[in-house]
Formats: C-alpha cells, structure tokens, sequence
C-alpha cells in the first residue's frame, strides 16, 4: 500500500494533528527551557533533555490508536478474508502510521533542540530517543492486540489513561527500581553525561518483552505454547531487568566525564569544554588573578596544578586527584565571573566548620578584592533563612576589613578561620 | 423492550461501568497521584479524574451496539429510548456519588458526579460528528487537563472544567450545557447512518 | 401493495447536482434485479424507497402511503450491503430485534424469528452467535432480519457481492422463494451474473436514468444480433448503459 494511501485509511490520522501540536506545544513550553538553559549544549542532553516527559504520552497514544487500528481491520474484516500476507506483515502495514505519529512526538522536539543549539550528535546520545521510538512502537503492538479482542470504545480509553498514568507514577515511588524499567526515561543525560548501554536494556526489557509475549498471540503456534512462551518472556524480560537496576537510586547509571578538554596556562592549568575553547583565555586570565589574590592573603596556601570545569562530571561526584581543582567555571563565566564558584571551591577552612556566616564574609571580602560584588537577594535566593540585617552586618565588616593593610587583613581571615574552626568542635 | 435491552448491552456493560464507578468512588476517594504535567512540576491528580470515563465509555459501547440500519428504518421510538438510556445511566452514577457524598462528606464525590455528566455530554456531542471516535474526544479531554491544564501545582486554568473544585459554578454549568448540547445531538443526528 | 417513485428528485448536498431528477418507477410483482454501473443511483433508489431518507421533490410511497410516515416502514424492509452483526446477540436474538423493531410484539418476533431463519437455511445456526456467521450467513442473517415482519416490499442492496457462484445461486434461490410469497423484491447488483432466469424483471439504471426496465425475456432482446446466448445478459448490460 503507498505511503500516503496508508495514512489516510489510517486511525493514526486524525490524532496527528493532535499529537504533532502536542509535540510542539511541548517543546516551546517545556522541553525548551532545557535546552536554552544550559550554557553548553551536549548531544545526549539535546536528545534527552527535550522529550524528558514525552514518553509517557507518547506511549498512550501509541497503545490507544493501535487499539483503533486493530479495531478497523476486525471490522473491515481483513482477517476473515484470508490475506495472503502474513500476519506479521499485515499488522506491520497497519501499525506504521501509528508508530509514525508517536515518533514524531519523539523527534519533532529533539530536531528543534538541534536546530536552536547546533550541536554535532555522537555515537552515545541518541539511545534515549531509541528508547521512545522501540517502546512507542511495543506499545502500538499491545494495542493492537487488545484492539482486536476488546471493543476500541473500551480499549482506547482504558489504554490511553492506563498507560499514561502507570508510566507517569513509576517516577514518582518506591521502590525506586521500578522507575528505570517502566520505560520513562526522566532524569536524562545533562553536560558531560550520556545514557549507559545497561540503563537503556533495563528501560526497554519489561515493554518489549511484553509487546514480543503478546506479538507471540498472532503466531499459529499452538496455544499452550503461546501462553507459556509469552509468560516465560514477560518473566525474563522483567526479571533481567530487575536484576539490572536493583541496586540504583534515583539516577539512572550514566557515563559522565567524557567530554574532550582544551587546557591554558600553568599553575593552575585552566581546563574547559573544547566547546568553549573561545571563552579559555578569558577564564584563564580571571582564575590566574584570582589565584594572585587569594595566596597573596593567604587564603589559598597552595596553588592547585590544575583548575578544571566540575560539569563534565553530570550529577557525579569527580575522581579526587591532589592539585586538581573541579570549578563551575562556565556557569559561572555565563554569569558574569568565574570568581564567584571559584571562591566557594577555594575558601575552605581546613575542618568541619559550618558557619555559613563566616564563610560568606570571606567570600565578600575576597569578591570584593576581584571585581564581584553580590547582592543581598542573590545570597537570600541560596538561603531563605538570611536576614538584611545579617547581610547590613556582614558588609560592615567587609569595609572595615577591607581598610586595615594587608597584613592585618590575612591575620583577620586567619582568626575568622580559627574562630569557626573552634565553634565546630 | 427487553430486546432493545439486550440488544443495547445495558446490562452487561452499562451495569458494569456503574458498579466500576460505585467500586472507583469507594476506593480512590483521596487518592492522588503524581502524574506528568507539561505546565508545572510537582503536581498530583486525583485518581477519580479517569473515573468519568467509565461511565463515558460504557454507555458509548451501549449506544453503538446496535443496527444502525435497522433502527432507522424502524417504527419503534429507538431515538426517545437511547436518551432514556443515557439519562439512566447518568441518574445512576448520581445516585452513586450522592450516595457516596452522604456516607463521606467528601467533595470528590460532587466532583466525580460533575466530571461525569461534563464528560458524557462531550462524548455524545462528539460522537454526534464523528460516531465511535467520541470517546477518544472524551478521554483527550482527560489527558489534555492533567497534561496542560494546570496553572500552578495546586490550580487549574477555568477552562479546566474537570480539574476544577466544586465550587466553581462555571464548571458546573459548562457540564450541564455539555450534557444538554450531548443528548440534543443525539438525539438530533440519530437518523444519520455511521 | 407496490413501492412508488414519483417524480422524485435528490440530491446528497444542496450545493450538488441532483443524482436523481424527476424520476418515475414502480416495483413490479416478483424478483426484479436492479442492474447499472457504479454511481447509476442505485443505492439511492434503495435507500429512498427503504425512508432511510427522503427526496427534496416528488414522493415515495406504497400505495399512497409516504415514506415519511411510520406506516410505510411496517410494509417495506430494506437490507444494506453490510449487515450488522450484534456480536453479543446469538442469530435468533438479532433477528428477533429486527421484528420488534418494525412493530411485532417480543413473543411475536421470538416465534417468528425461526420460521425467517429457516427460510434462508440458517435455522442450525439460531443459538450461535452472530459474530461466528461467515460473511455469506451475515448477509442471509440480514434477509431473515428483513423478511420477519413479512413486509410487502424486500430491498437488497449489493447483497451478492464478494460471494462465489454457489453462495449466488443459493442465495437468489431464497430470494425466489421469498418473492414467491408475494413479497416484491429489488435487489441491485452491477454484476450481470446475479441475471438468472428465476428474475422475472430486469432494470437497468445509468447516470440517474432507467435505461430499461420490464420482463427479463425481453431485456436480453437488446443485445445485438449474433451474440453467443452464454453473453446475452452481459451484451444487452453493455449496449443498455453504454448506449
């Protein structure tokens, strides 16, 4: 049957319009932010990032109009006319404008990511949209199956509203094994991370061993082969993928820290995103003069060999290597100066001090030596608990501080320093 | 009559579907869950917002359980029975959620009994043009308040008429003139053939 | 009683043409086969004579009685290319709708409803469901559905369609019992092969026009001279429509 013939005999067609609004309406109210957000775009996050809460919708729509589909072809009474084709092919033939339309919900949002942050795609970062489109179209074969059993007036509500909501709350409980097998991939990639191999075979296992148990009903194999090859399946499947993501908390295993690096400079050498080369010197410059002033009062005893930017590693902690130094550097430098993150990796006080007082009218001080000066919402917008009368206080003694000469100041920060340390005790 | 009956399912389905509600507003009385939102993060929706469409979906399979063909070259008043059989099936679910109201105080029952008659009535009134596929109009509805219907976690938009608290008069009459607008369709395009 | 056309004119949207236009006819006594090419208003005709709707201009109606009054439906049945099945309904029970549909009592229709099943050799199957019908019992299923209230007046539309010759033949064999009754039966087909000697008239349509209508015997006359006698039928179709 030709393409276009396909799609007009189709029940997928008068949800297209729909579901191509849906995508993007998505996009430019959801999956955008995203994606405009970050301050350098990386494939697997462009991939991910922009259908991160498609799947669910996606999958609905796929199983409710494949029940459509399997409900047209009973009553145009293809099966009773005995086709030549196979069955395989026949319920293919029907399904493909079904799976189309769900995989544009997939792909209309990640080409307009591309589009608006041209980023070349690597080998790792499309798994998150293979993900979509392999359970999209598992779910428009388990449709289908019940589409041709049930009447489409039960089915397609019943499928639509059941599999919205069971995808929707897997991300939302306990345990929380069961949110990297439902097939809704919500905590995706972000810079410097990418979907491992495991994560993606434990969210596709369960749905398509499903889809493949209930495919297994369209066989001419006997039926108490089916029932056990298919519940054998349903079983494995599920149980292999358990047996994958066990162990995981809320985040899906990921590949984090493998982003290509361009480095300047000496001591510390100043290491960002080959993405972001053009921003280096710049960051070099700011991260070598703020070094300066930081040994110059002794807050920073030694200069690390190495300054590197800390997103690379994801929502991962990086490896600890001596002399090397993990700063938001490019967050930091898209908000105006990389001195800010800089500071709040740097002014440590050597022990288990906490007062977050003493540490921020170290970080003022020392700000206001390199050019930044934050303001009061700016601190009140991290701790909700700060008062202007704290923040009125904490600048006074910045000024006063500020004016005594260089050796009274590094003695000032040794005291404070001392002082928290011994409240920590 | 009794073959009318037969023939519509009423039994069958429409009894299933009423003791499906009678069973949902028994048990998902304050339950919520956090489903998707595309407007806002952390919202959760009450499990009774899908409960409308059994009733919904039900009493479709009812009504397109017939002889299309049959029934319009037919002396018998088919038309004036099915809109017997929907204000049935909604006097039923009524009662139920009344009944649930009286036992519970709780204003999810009056909510369940307002969606119902807001979304049959959409579902008649779609299924006046395009006949089976009305409950997928029905069940869109659905999906499009939890997807995008929220204004904050805990508010809707007031076009939002099923995610609305009772209290919003709007709603309730947008159910009454959807459920009006639904039985007059019906009624009005029952002579026309699928 | 004897279905009327008169002076009828309809038209499937008002912006459109009009697909029939001052047409006459009148159903004559027995089996008569409704012949023309698709789009010649055959199904039209039938859906107009069976009030499934109405003409703008002009009149249906059996003996006098119009196809927008109740009356007319208790004399005239009507079945269409696909049957219904009611697939929780067993054969009997749809049957039975269908007699109480057209004004019989429930214990009236329930009796009824074998003698009709019988007529079209399907009273083995009464008790089964009508979704385990193949597609030639479906459509026999629907001329017992239609002849149950013994209305005057039986219309097929396409009824032989898809069917094979035996199903055919068997098939016009019930329709010639049941015309034998006195019930006056018009069943359109646009394949010649539903033309047997047991049709006792033929009408052909094309473009919204009778191009013949009268006794079998003599529609086979417009064939031209020399045609082998096995492609009378189809010769006489060809030089009727084409003509």
């Amino acid at each position: 049957m030709r393409f276009r013939a396909l799609f007009r005999s189709s029940a997928a067609l008068p949800i297209l319009p729909v579901a191509l609004a849906a995508a993007v309406f998505y996009y430019f109210v959801n999956g955008r932010d995203q994606v405009l957000y970050v301050p350098i775009a990386s494939a697997p996050m462009l991939v991910a990032a922009p259908v991160a809460t498609v799947y669910p919708v996606a999958y609905a729509l796929a199983a409710a109009t494949g029940a459509w589909q399997g409900a047209r072809l009973n009553r145009d009474g293809v099966w009773g006319i005995a086709p030549l084709r196979q069955s395989a092919t026949v319920i293919a033939t029907a399904l493909t404008p079904v799976v189309a339309m769900a995989w544009l919900m997939f792909l209309v949002p990640v080409v307009a990511a591309f589009v608006e942050r041209p980023t070349m795609p690597t080998w790792d970062s499309p798994q998150p949209l293979f993900l979509g489109l392999a359970l999209s179209a598992s779910w428009a074969v388990i449709g289908f199956t019940v589409g041709r059993n049930v009447s489409p007036i039960i089915a397609a509500p019943i499928l639509a509203c059941a599999v919205f909501y069971l995808v929707s709350v897997t991300v939302a409980v306990d345990p929380m094994f069961v949110r990297h097998m439902s097939g809704y991939y919500l905590d995706g990639p972000g810079f410097g991370e990418s979907a491992t191999i495991d994560s993606m075979v434990a969210q596709v296992l369960p749905t398509a061993g499903l889809a493949t148990a209930v495919a297994l009903l369209w066989s001419r194999l006997p039926k108490l082969v089916t029932l056990v090859t298919g519940g054998a399946l349903i079983l494995v499947s599920t149980f292999a993928s358990y047996s994958i993501v066990k162990d995981w908390d809320y985040n899906p295993s990921m590949n984090a820290g493998n982003v290509p690096l361009t480095c300047a400079g000496e001591r510390p050498k100043v290491c960002l995103p080959v993405q972001a080369g053009g921003d280096l010197d710049e960051v070099r410059r700011t991260v070598h003069s703020a070094y300066k002033v930081l040994t110059a009062y002794g807050v920073t005893t030694t200069v690390p060999e190495t300054v590197t930017e800390r997103s690379i590693y994801g929502r991962f902690d990086p490896p600890a290597i001596d002399g090397t130094r993990y700063v938001f550097l490019l967050q930091g430098h898209k908000n105006g100066s990389v001195v800010g993150p800089l500071l709040v990796e740097e002014v440590r006080f050597g022990c288990d001090a906490d007062d977050h007082l003493a540490y921020r009218v170290v970080q003022m001080w020392l700000g206001e030596k390199l050019g930044i000066t934050r303001t009061f919402e700016s601190y009140a917008g991290e701790d909700p608990y700060y008062t202007r009368k704290q923040h009125a206080d904490l600048m006074r003694t910045v000024a006063t501080v500020s004016a005594k000469p260089d050796p009274a100041q590094r003695k000032w920060f040794q005291r404070i320093k001392s002082k928290a340390c011994e409240d920590a005790k | 009559m009794i073959l009318w009956i037969r023939a519509r399912r009423v039994a069958a389905v429409l009894g299933t579907g009423l003791v499906l509600i009678a069973f949902a507003a028994a048990l998902f009385t304050d339950v919520s869950a956090p489903l998707v939102s595309w407007t806002v993060s952390h919202q959760t929706v009450p499990v009774l917002t899908f409960a409308p469409l059994i009733l919904a979906a039900t009493l479709a399979l009812c009504l397109e359980s017939r002889l299309p063909e049959a029934e319009l070259t037919s002396i018998r008043p088919v038309p004036i029975l099915d809109t017997l059989l929907i204000t049935t099936a909604l006097a039923g679910t009524l009662a139920i959620t009344g009944v649930g109201y009286l036992l519970t105080h709780a204003d999810e029952a009056l909510v369940l009994a307002r969606n119902t008659v807001f979304l049959t009535g959409l579902m008649l009134a779609a299924r006046s043009f395009t006949a089976r596929g009305g409950i997928v109009v029905a069940t869109g509805w659905v999906l499009v308040v939890i997807l995008v219907g929220h204004r904050t976690p805990t508010e809707f938009f007031s076009w939002a008429v099923t995610g609305l608290p009772i209290g919003a008069w709007h709603a309730t009459i947008a159910a009454v003139v959807a459920i009006t607008l639904g039985v007059l369709l019906t009624y009005l395009t029952a002579r026309k053939l699928p | 009683m004897t279905l009327h056309f008169d002076n009828i004119s309809y038209r499937y949207r008002p912006w459109r043409t009009d697909v029939l236009a001052g047409f006459d006819y009148e159903l004559p006594d027995g089996l008569t086969i409704l012949l023309g090419p698709n789009g010649a208003g055959k199904s039209t005709l039938l859906r107009l004579g069976a009030s499934v709707t109405y003409p703008r201009r002009g009149q249906v109606n059996v003996d006098g009685i119009s196809s927008k009054t109740r009356e007319f439906r208790r004399h005239v049945s009507w079945m269409p290319q696909n049957v219904t099945a009611m697939t929780a309904l067993t054969a009997r029970e749809q049957v039975s709708y269908t007699g109480w549909l057209k004004g019989m009592s429930r214990s009236e229709a329930w009796a009824a409803s074998l003698d009709a099943l019988a007529t079209v050799n399907l009273a083995d199957q009464a008790d089964h469901k009508t979704k385990t019908l193949s597609g030639g019992q479906l459509r026999r299923l629907g001329v017992a559905s239609a002849t149950i209230h013994r209305s005057s007046v039986l219309l097929l539309d396409e009824p032989t369609a898809g069917m094979d010759p035996t199903q055919r033949r068997t098939f016009r064999d019930i329709l010639t019992t049941i015309a034998d009754r006195g019930v006056k039966v018009l069943m359109s087909t646009h394949d010649v092969a539903d033309l047997a000697e047991d049709a006792t008239h033929v009408t052909v349509m094309s473009k919204g026009q009778i191009r013949y209508d009268g006794p079998t015997y003599d529609y086979l006359r417009n064939a031209p001279v020399g045609t082998p006698e096995s492609r009378l039928a189809e010769a006489a179709y060809t030089a009727l429509t084409l003509g």
